[in-house]
């Protein structure tokens, strides 16, 4: 048992920088991700060392991440909505959700990425969600067709109507002022 | 080639995910053809200011370790998380309080017992399955295969949920986590396969109650 603590301690530590980067990207704030981050390590943990070698890890790691991502939020929706919603449909409601980027994320950018960034996080939820894992994590259209569970031509799909959105925006007009949101 | 065909494929282009011949082919549109290299330009630079965006990381390195930490206690005192999600434990007042199923096999996963519970699937909650086997087994694969309404806790969506673990000789509880979105009816299966043997457990639920159902 000391073995294992130990070694994940130390075998987690190569993957850690990329899934710092998702929770973060996906929550849009900090708070939101370390929460993320805390609940993806409890559910990573105990499978960590059954998983095979051969396999993608990394891909592994994004779907619990991506997967405990909609679990919270639904958890934190089910406070605030009301409950005569059928959350059958969680799902689809989570994927045309839009999510806020705090803006203390955003300080250290230059102007024209500020205005990309608002832009990504003005897209609903598949969209947005697509875009970070392909375009800024690297996964592929296999790859992300696992993690999400859909299709390879539904993966492609969705990220070219996200370019196609983003490009839209970016041609159209800048974006509005984030409101700040003192989170949590 | 004609643009709206050329047009399907710009993204794929950008992308590399094309065929040689296909990446041929549109090679050549693009060359003759100022509109669509003008699309995939304005692609490219889409994909190129996405992948330029690098979130301020304010989480700390001790933050990280803790969390680190705090999964590997918890685990320790979620004994079932421990071993793959598949509680093994040996009490069986844990079971009377948990109003678990109760199922006993032998290595020939002879089923002995079979009593109805009358508990209520509520919106969270584990459904626990107690076996007896007569010698420890390594690697046994279980897989639980859920109705439409019936999710994992961190499986949103997924309907099938496999991982690898043991079964200690005696009893050994295996607890699944559910969320009942609001089903009324449907079966929840657990497979458990070691080697070439493999049983399944079969919950049924009617009107929001499970019934166990063995096959």
């Amino acid at each position: 048992m000391e073995n294992k603590r130990n070694n994940f301690s130390v075998d987690i530590q190569p993957y850690i920088p990329k899934f710092k980067q998702l929770a973060i990207k996906l929550s849009g704030n900090s708070d939101d991700a370390k929460d993320l981050i805390q609940e993806s390590l409890i559910k990573i943990y105990p499978l960590f060392y059954s998983l095979d070698p051969q396999k993608n890890i990394s891909a592994w790691i994004a779907k619990v991440v991506y997967n405990t991502h909609i679990d919270l939020w639904r958890k934190q929706q089910k406070y605030k909505l009301d409950s005569s919603i059928d959350w059958q449909d969680g799902t689809e409601l989570y994927n045309e959700m839009i999510t806020h980027v705090c803006p203390l994320l955003l300080l250290e950018m230059k102007e024209e990425q500020r205005v990309t960034t608002e832009f990504l996080y003005q897209l609903k939820n598949e969209y947005r969600t697509v875009l970070i894992l392909h375009d800024i994590e690297g996964y592929t259209t296999r790859e992300l067709a696992a993690i999400f569970s859909l299709p390879i031509g539904t993966i492609k799909s969705r990220l070219f109507r996200a370019r196609a959105k983003l490009r839209e925006m970016m041609q159209q007009k800048k974006p509005e002022q984030s409101e700040y949101i003192a989170w949590g | 080639m004609k643009c709206e065909y050329a047009n399907l494929f710009l993204n794929d282009y950008a992308d590399a995910q094309l065929t040689d011949e296909q990446n041929s082919a549109i090679q050549n549109h693009i060359e003759i053809c100022l509109k669509c290299r003008e699309a995939l330009t304005e692609i490219q630079g889409v994909k190129k200011e996405v992948r330029a965006i690098h979130l301020a990381d304010n989480i700390s390195d001790d933050f990280m370790d803790q969390a680190i930490e705090n999964a590997i206690k918890h685990a320790k005192h979620n004994h079932h998380l421990q071993t793959s999600r598949s509680t093994m434990r040996s009490k069986l007042s844990y079971i009377a309080i948990a109003a678990s199923f109760l199922i006993v096999f032998s290595l020939g996963f002879m089923f002995i017992d079979e009593k109805d519970s009358n508990i209520q699937i509520v919106q969270e909650q584990d459904i626990n399955l107690l076996f007896e086997a007569t010698e420890t087994l390594a690697n046994v694969t279980f897989t639980v295969i859920l109705p439409a309404n019936i999710e994992m806790p961190g499986y949103p969506g997924s309907k099938q949920i496999s991982w690898q673990g043991s079964i200690h000789q005696g009893k050994n509880l295996l607890s699944i986590p559910i969320i009942n979105l609001g089903t009324k009816k449907g079966t929840i299966s657990a497979e458990l396969q070691h080697q070439n043997k493999k049983r399944t457990f079969k919950i049924n639920i009617k009107n929001g109650k499970p019934i166990k159902q063995v096959t």
